[in-house]
């Protein structure tokens, strides 16, 4: 990210509809050439925020501005932002070609300049040949490229983009992901996307912004989001995530979280990270691919691993990767995934398994989770 | 935004325009004087001088045979149209057939029957209008069932089916229950229709027993009678009736 | 279901009393229409063009001509007035939606004859709007609005406009917002995303509605008997007196299909135009 230079900035914008709260004083920097996901489940208002980007709606307070000038109230057809939207909005009354050379037109520009633009961004997007065809001859992936040739074809400050992939098929989808970046990365614009799958956000963000209830949860890159979340509920919303909910507890100058049956011990480089004190309630949080399984016999305490005890309830191949669900003693449910190419470690469903993780692998979050939540126990 | 207000004036004064006119008779209708500028105070003795109106009355009670004649048949013919056409692929030409009663002028379809009639030396009476009304009523229930039976999902009756109810069994229990309001919505609109129907029943109605909008085209030709505004008022409000509880059960949606 | 009964049963019913009381009836006004009128109003089975060469004699032409023109004229302000409306309704959130439909509805399903007395009751000598100017001191002596193309048009766009209404309110309301929002975002005003996205890709709502207008306007006799006086013809007018006064049948016959000839020429160019807009 170096050379980072700021391109959209959204100032603690408020949308309310009706009584829902679509945005809540949301603030968020977006740099040039940035891919940018917004990303968050159904109705968490990330589709409200690329709308008024867009400047399909208008935020009751707050502004959005572009390169410092103040977009808040300009007409959407006057903004130099453009979309793909969701159902991709293909003008079925016109060619592909029309369709592209729509937004041209509205600028006046000259028919051979138009010609020379709409014909290189077909080449860009792949389809040079289909240019006389109409949109309902077109298959869907051809249909989402050419949405994506419309949208970057006005050279755009931004482009946002609404669920891009949705339509998609899966295999398709994960080719697309790819065919975005390399498209991106061509035309150098800013991407902007909604997304309500991480895996999707993750693979082609540079950074994510995750949101919930029309607030901002965390911004940062996937790595940053994966492995060093602001709170539980990022943590649980990306990748998997096993939780031991918690007090926060410094004994000896060693930190562990104690529940109810166990205690566990915590790096302290989380602690400073989180900047939680003693007796706070906290959670731990292990990814699934952390954890090690194994029979429930040997010599306890292995030193740098945290322990838990249960049962093996299932174990399903996934072709890269073992997972095996476990059933603590105290009846919580863990999700363990080892590497498909490793031994298969001897354990049995329904026979008893030790459960463990090296401590420097638990994240440390607040469990009273700020942002305004529930989803605070695993359900 | 401007362009909003300018539409919202728009519709309202459309919407004045179509019930304006409604209203003013419905207040005549109201009027003691019977004049239409002067208020001679609420009443309803228009009203009461309909209802001795021996002529009126058998007019009513033919419109009500003729449509309740016409509706009854076509719902049952209506019906099963529906269901034949949703099973076979859609045939342009056979829709245009069936729905043709629709689109043509209803004056080529009067005359036509007319001669018809005519031709096989049947008299004309309410069973001439009756026969000819089914003719394009069938096309409106037909319509309105068929919307219905689009939405329908077929794996309910091959799931009866495979419980073993056969096919008939399968029909009353599953599939009739489910379309019913389809089809009551449809006959409504077809009861109505008949009700309020002129022209074909002006050309196939026998000279002894007129239909209730025979009767008041022939008043109406001799000028404005305080009466009509009364009988108009009640004509109109049964018909509205009518079809909001079809609308109800979801009749008129997906005409077009 | 499906396979278990025929669906030949299902449509016989209903396709043999068509075929009786649709398709007989209308062959045998075909066949009438080249047979010859007898002294005494008698169908005398003599094959002859005369029907339809007397269509275009000067007199008959002229009322085909002024039907046409009528009808094109209460299409095209049926038009003006619906689209507005139309767009107007889809707008609006589904409760208010629901009550503005219904009360297009209503009038559509309701008696046109008791709609168009009401019009004599407003136009009329004695009637509302010539006391209001009485009264208002606009006029001195009682006036007749009735009885001229004015009042003609009036009663079919009153009859009408609900026709036109509901098939343009259906296909705007089908059509994908976004697709007005991407044009908005591609950089086009309200007005050019109107005529260069929204009225193209609502076309055949126009052309169902015009149709729906234009078709029973043409054929229309009781609005001008009771609105134009029966002295203004329109073709519905000149039929009915074939068959009801003059007792000419094979002309009348002959007049109805150079009716149904231009309903014919409609009905195709509807569907040339569904079948271009549905390749889309």
């Amino acid at each position: 990210m170096n050379g980072w230079r700021e391109l959209i900035r959204v100032e603690n914008v408020v949308k309310r509809f009706g009584t829902t709260i679509a945005a809540d004083h949301v603030s968020l920097s977006i740099g040039e050439g940035e891919f940018f996901a917004l990303l968050g489940p159904s109705g968490c208002g990330k589709t409200t925020l690329l709308r008024m980007l867009a400047g399909f709606e208008t935020p009751d307070s707050g502004a959005i501005l572009l390169d410092g000038k103040d977009l808040t109230n300009v007409k959407p057809w006057k903004r130099p932002v453009n979309m793909m939207f969701q159902s991709y909005a293909l003008f079925p009354h016109m060619t592909v070609y029309d369709n592209i050379a729509y937004g041209l037109r509205q600028e006046g520009l000259a028919a051979a300049e138009i010609e020379r633009r709409v014909r290189q961004v077909l080449e860009l997007i792949g389809l040079p040949e289909l240019a006389k065809r109409k949109p309902g001859n077109l298959s869907g992936g051809q249909r989402q490229r050419v949405a994506l040739a419309r949208a970057i074809v006005k050279q755009p400050r931004v482009l946002l983009l609404d669920e891009p992939l949705a339509a998609l098929d899966r295999k398709l989808r994960v080719e697309m992901r790819l065919e975005l970046k390399r498209l991106q990365n061509e035309v150098g614009i800013a991407f902007v996307f909604v997304t309500h799958d991480q895996e999707e956000a993750l693979s082609m963000a540079d950074r994510a912004a995750v949101m919930r209830s029309g607030k901002i949860m965390q911004v940062g890159t996937p790595e940053e989001l994966y492995n060093t979340p602001a709170n539980l509920y990022v943590a649980q919303f990306i990748g998997e995530a096993n939780v031991f909910a918690g007090r926060l507890q410094n004994s000896q100058g060693e930190w562990r979280l104690v529940t109810n049956a166990n205690a566990y011990r915590v790096p302290s480089t989380e602690v400073q990270r989180s900047g939680l004190t003693n007796g706070e309630d906290a959670a731990v949080v292990v990814r699934p691919e952390r954890m090690v399984i194994e029979p429930c016999e040997g010599e306890q305490d292995s030193a740098p691993l945290n322990r838990v005890f249960g049962r093996l309830l299932e174990i399903a191949y996934l072709g890269n990767a073992r997972n095996f669900v476990v059933e603590t003693d105290d009846g919580q449910r863990l999700s363990i995934q080892t590497p498909a190419t490793e031994l298969a470690p001897p354990v049995c469903v329904g026979e008893s398994v030790c459960v463990g993780w090296k401590v420097e692998s638990g994240i440390l979050v607040s469990a009273s989770e700020n942002g305004g939540g529930k989803a605070d126990e695993q359900a | 935004m401007r362009v909003r207000n300018w539409l919202r004036l728009h519709t309202s004064l459309v919407y004045l325009f179509l019930y304006g006119p409604i209203l003013m008779l419905i207040v005549l209708s109201f009027n003691r004087s019977g004049l239409p500028t002067a208020w001679g105070g609420f009443s309803l003795h228009w009203y009461q001088e309909l209802w001795q109106n021996k002529a009126l009355l058998n007019a009513a009670l033919n419109s009500v045979l003729v449509a309740g004649g016409s509706t009854l048949v076509s719902a049952v013919f209506g019906t099963l149209l529906a269901m034949g056409l949703e099973r076979i692929a859609r045939n342009m030409v056979l829709d245009a057939f069936v729905f043709l009663p629709m689109i043509i002028p209803d004056i080529v379809l009067a005359i036509a029957l007319l001669s018809f009639f005519t031709f096989l030396e049947m008299p004309l009476s309410l069973l001439t209008i009756t026969i000819s009304h089914i003719v394009f009523n069938i096309a409106f229930v037909a319509a309105i069932v068929r919307t219905r039976l689009s939405y329908f999902d077929n794996t309910l009756e091959e799931a009866s089916l495979d419980l073993g109810a056969p096919p008939l069994k399968t029909f009353f229990k599953i599939t009739l229950p489910l379309i019913f309001p389809g089809i009551v919505a449809g006959s409504l609109l077809a009861f109505t229709i008949s009700l309020d129907e002129f022209v074909i029943a002006f050309f196939t109605a026998g000279p002894a027993r007129p239909t209730l909008p025979i009767l008041i085209y022939s008043m109406v030709r001799f000028g404005v009678t305080p009466d009509v505004n009364a009988l108009a008022t009640i004509v109109l409000s049964i018909s509205a009736l009518l079809i909001l509880i079809s609308q109800r059960l979801g009749g008129t949606e997906g005409f077009f | 279901m499906k396979k278990l009964v025929s669906p030949l049963v299902l449509l016989g019913p209903a396709l043999t009393w068509l075929g009786i009381f649709l398709v007989l009836p209308l062959a045998l006004i075909f066949v009438y229409s080249f047979f010859q009128r007898g002294a005494f109003g008698q169908i005398v089975p003599q094959f002859t063009l005369g029907n339809y060469m007397r269509l275009f004699n000067p007199t008959v032409l002229k009322v085909f001509l002024n039907s046409l023109r009528i009808a094109s004229l209460v299409t095209v302000l049926a038009l003006l007035l619906g689209y507005p409306t139309a767009y107007f309704i889809t707008q609006q959130s589904a409760r208010w939606k629901n009550t503005l439909l219904v009360l297009v509805i209503l009038p559509f399903w309701t008696s046109y004859l008791i709609r168009t007395y009401a019009w004599i009751v407003l136009l009329n000598r004695e009637g509302v709007l010539s006391r209001l100017l009485i009264s208002l001191g606009l006029s001195r002596e009682p006036i007749s609005f009735l009885y001229n193309d004015t009042a003609i048009f009036i009663g079919l766009l009153y009859g009408y406009l609900p026709f036109m209404v509901l098939p343009l309110y259906s296909s705007i309301e089908r059509l994908n917002p976004e697709l007005r929002e991407a044009s908005f975002d591609l950089g086009a005003t309200p007005l050019k995303t109107f005529l260069q996205v929204t009225l193209p890709l609502t076309l055949r709502g126009v052309v169902t509605g015009a149709i729906f207008v234009f078709v029973p306007s043409l054929g229309n006799f009781f609005v001008p008997e009771l609105l134009g006086g029966g002295q203004r013809f329109m073709i519905g007018n000149m039929i009915n007196n074939q068959f009801l006064k003059a007792r000419d049948w094979p002309y009348g016959s002959a007049m109805a299909f150079g009716v149904m000839a231009i309903v014919l020429i409609l009905l195709l160019f509807q569907a040339w135009i569904t079948r271009r807009t549905e390749q889309s």
